[in-house]
């Protein structure tokens, strides 16, 4: 059984079909990519995997548990964790109080002090903010607050990490950094990603396996390299 | 715990200041506001201060209270008709709390005020109704045990408000007043979470009116529902400043006191006063009295 | 059943219903381009009814006039608001960013203070004066001349702003700025000229309503308090920042109202009017709120 296991999901707005059918399985330890153009419904099966909007049809099963129906924060505690394309931080809290937050309410089981504050450290660490604890989490730039949205999901010491659109707005130094922190974090901690990216090399370069989405639909799916030779996503998607 | 020690120090004096005043009507009268108004801005910030949801309407609970009190005086010890109004207050809040709290913002302080304001006509409605103008109570407890309650609610609250900000209930409290969204996402119950802050925000409130009910003897619906209370509850809190547990204390005695000097005599202009300073702290002092001698201090 | 078909109760809610959508007019348009929920509006009726009071004790100048009195009264006040404190405000970021609950408060608080000063200078005493009060019967309809002349000047001036609105440069761009903020600067709306005159126009307009309501009513210090509510009601149901959606509420609430009056007894209109504002508030908050962040 797959890790994360999407099952002919479909989600209507109205008179807009944001998700038609969509399946996928995504297994452990593996960073898959999700790609497609703006309004092509990636961040839509994101909001319907953690728990913020409800599938019209199909279900979610993380684990072995069915996610579909769940409360965001009740997701959070089973292990799976999203950022933000438009990062949402705590923002009159201190980086270090963001984690805290995370680290009380996110994990499976009540945390002592002593291990709450170890789980912060090692969340600092991970994303190199282990200096910029005690600011505001205001006074990040762009790059830090996205790193700071990674951290806190990884401080609910989440197993399965969606991350949408952590590059977009980095400058390119920005973005091998973040390539260097992803891949590390795979390595290191076992982490399973799902990420949407614009920046299409970093989501080539990172990614075992790649669904192409388009009009709420899948077009193609495939390894980095199958996806770059496959004719429909040229024509969809690199126009 | 440097603030922790202030607030006992704030406890003990409060208690201190009380207990010569024992004897004199007119300064156990004074006491007896103080310690009210700090009780109920203590209440209020345990909602309001901590996840940003600006109640205008927590004269509600206190008329709840007082009007529990008025229907179960006599028929119950003292002692269980207050637990009783506290109680009362604190299910209204949960009752109503689900759709109150679902509603934010601006949207949220107009809810509570008309929602507060509708309690008022509807028991106005049923004590008319029923042929009663105002009822009197006959046989309350002696003004000094009324005052040692009042000083321990103001104690409890502010103990109450203080425990809520250094737990891990306050800390997920502070991430729903940042940012709702990403606090459900890091896994904070936010529902479960705002409404046992209202639940809590709401109970000493309606012990207070009870309390001030049998002070004043007489109940009467315009009275223990007056939105003034509402609003003098966050002018006090906002003014005083709603970042630490001393600020409440500090705009409830300022008030109170100030309530002294011209309420009997002019409460009009009391009012205007308490409107200018409001107005004068969200423009200038956004962090209050509190966060004022703060700055001073560190400067220093 | 007899007296629930006749014009008579019609009338009444015409005019009544007229009032209401004119009150929530003036809200409307602050809310509109301000995102500010004024609090205080239901006081600036309070000061043009009292405004027609003294005008007519004191100098026997008819209502007729102090419409334009009351009117330019309250223009000054909307821009002394806007000048002294909101301009302060949305200018500092630390404020802006909570201005929006915090300004209710604000708001709150100018209500207080104005509520209070009226007291203090006139005294908590209802007044009331006697103004076109001959009853003129008309198919079996008694209507009083101020009550249609509260209902004339009322739509007419609803109506009037509809028009300007819709045809005037100004009320295009103020349009522009209600619908999309930013958008209308770039096309260069000049917003803080919009937001002043709408201000100033917004006040003005709950003054013209306070004129209206005190040749018929009572005038208190406190009167404006339940004209806020009954302004919140309409603007919510009409849906904020639409003018022509709100007018026609307006008129709606004081059909539901008078007839809701009428089947029951006028103990239970405050009854009425807070359960409805509680009522919109609790079913479409998110309505409401996806509304106010969006623009």
């Amino acid at each position: 059984m797959a890790f994360l296991d999407i099952k002919g999901v479909s989600k209507r707005f109205g008179g807009l079909m944001a998700l038609n059918d969509v399946t996928l399985q995504v297994e452990q330890g593996e960073i898959f990519g999700l790609m497609g153009a703006n309004g092509a419904g990636k961040t839509t099966l994101f909001s319907v995997i953690a728990g913020h909007v409800a599938p019209t049809a199909g279900e979610v099963v993380f684990d072995g548990t069915r996610l579909t129906g769940l409360s965001p924060s009740r997701i959070c505690r089973l292990g799976l964790c999203r950022t933000f394309q438009i990062v949402r931080p705590f923002a009159g809290l201190t980086v270090a109080e963001n984690l805290r937050v995370a680290a009380l309410y996110g994990s499976a089981r009540k945390l002592s002090t002593r291990e709450i504050a170890q789980v912060v450290e090692e969340a600092l660490e991970a994303v190199d903010l282990a200096d910029r604890g005690h600011l505001d989490a205001a006074q990040l730039t762009l790059s830090g607050q996205k790193r700071l949205e990674i951290a806190r999901a990884l401080a609910t010491g989440a197993k399965l990490v969606m991350l949408d659109e952590v590059m977009a707005g980095l400058n390119p130094t920005e973005v091998s950094a973040m390539l260097d922190t992803l891949g590390r974090l795979r390595t290191e901690r076992g982490l399973t990603f799902v990420i949407v990216e614009h920046v299409i090399g970093a989501l080539m370069t990172l990614s075992d396996r790649i669904l192409v989405l388009d009009h709420g639909e899948r077009i193609a799916f495939g390894t980095p390299e199958e996806i770059g030779n496959h004719e429909r996503v040229a024509e969809v998607y690199f126009g | 715990m440097k603030s922790f020690g202030m607030i006992i120090r704030i406890a003990l004096a409060v208690f201190g200041a009380a207990v010569p005043f024992i004897g004199s009507p007119y300064l156990m009268g004074v006491v007896f506001q103080v310690a009210m108004w700090i009780a109920l801005a203590q209440s209020w910030s345990m909602l309001s201060a901590t996840t940003g949801y600006l109640s205008l309407g927590h004269a509600v609970f206190y008329g709840v209270g007082a009007y529990v009190c008025v229907l179960l005086t006599g028929k119950i010890p003292f002692e269980l008709a207050l637990l009783a109004a506290a109680g009362s207050a604190a299910l209204f809040a949960a009752l109503v709390g689900m759709p109150v709290l679902r509603v934010r913002g601006p949207y949220f302080v107009i809810l509570t005020y008309g929602l507060s304001e509708l309690v008022r006509h509807i028991v106005m409605r049923i004590e008319s109704a029923l042929g009663s103008f105002g009822r009197m109570i006959f046989d309350v407890p002696a003004t000094e045990v009324l005052l040692w309650w009042m000083v321990g609610l103001a104690v409890l609250a502010t103990l109450g408000a203080y425990a809520i900000r250094h737990s891990r209930f306050g800390a997920g409290l502070a991430a729903i007043r940042e940012d709702e969204v990403a606090a459900e996402t890091v896994g904070v119950p936010v529902t479960r979470l705002k409404l046992l802050a209202f639940v809590a925000s709401a109970a000493i409130p309606g012990a207070v009116g009870a309390l001030a009910l049998l002070r004043t003897s007489y109940f009467e619906p315009a009275q223990a529902f007056d939105p003034v209370i509402s609003f003098t509850i966050v002018t006090m809190a906002l003014v005083g400043g709603t970042d630490t547990v001393r600020g409440p204390i500090l705009g409830a005695v300022g008030f109170a006191l100030l309530s002294e000097l011209l309420w009997s005599s002019l409460p009009q202009l009391y009012m205007i006063v308490l409107g200018l300073t409001l107005i004068v702290f969200i423009l200038f002092v956004p962090r209050g009295l509190s966060g004022l001698f703060g700055r001073i201090g560190r400067a220093s | 059943m007899d007296t629930l078909m006749s014009g008579q109760l019609l009338f009444a809610a015409l005019v009544s219903g007229s009032l209401y959508a004119l009150v929530a007019l003036g809200l409307n348009l602050v809310y509109g381009t301000l995102r500010l929920l004024n609090i205080a509006h239901g006081d600036l009726v309070m000061i043009g009814a009292y405004t027609a009071f003294w005008m007519i004790s004191l100098f026997a100048i008819p209502p007729i006039i102090s419409l334009v009195l009351a009117a330019a009264l309250c223009a000054l006040l909307g821009w002394a608001v806007y000048a002294g404190l909101f301009r302060r405000m949305l200018a500092k970021p630390e404020l802006a960013k909570r201005v929006e609950a915090n300004s209710l408060i604000l708001f709150y608080g100018i209500s207080v203070i104005l509520q209070n000063l009226a007291a203090l200078a006139f005294t908590s005493t209802s007044r009331g004066y006697q103004y076109l009060d001959t009853v003129i019967t008309w198919q079996g309809i008694s209507m009083t001349g101020n009550r249609l002349l509260s209902l004339g000047v009322a739509t007419a001036v609803c109506f009037g702003a509809l028009l300007f609105l819709r045809f005037h440069l100004f009320g295009w761009g103020l349009r522009a700025v209600i619908q999309r903020r930013e958008a209308a600067q770039v096309v260069g709306v000049n917003l803080n000229r919009v937001q002043l005159l709408t201000i100033c126009g917004g006040f003005a307009v709950a003054g013209v309503a306070g004129v209206l309501v005190s040749m018929t009513e009572q005038i208190t210090p406190f009167m404006g308090f339940p004209f806020t509510i009954v302004a919140f009601v309409v603007i919510i149901i009409g849906g904020l920042g639409n003018i022509g959606a709100g007018i026609l509420a307006g008129f709606c609430l004081g059909l539901v109202e008078t007839y809701g009056i009428a089947l029951t007894s006028p103990g239970y209109r405050s009854i009425l009017i807070y359960g409805l504002f509680v009522g919109v508030l609790l079913v479409r908050p998110e309505g409401i709120f996806t509304k106010a962040v969006r623009s």
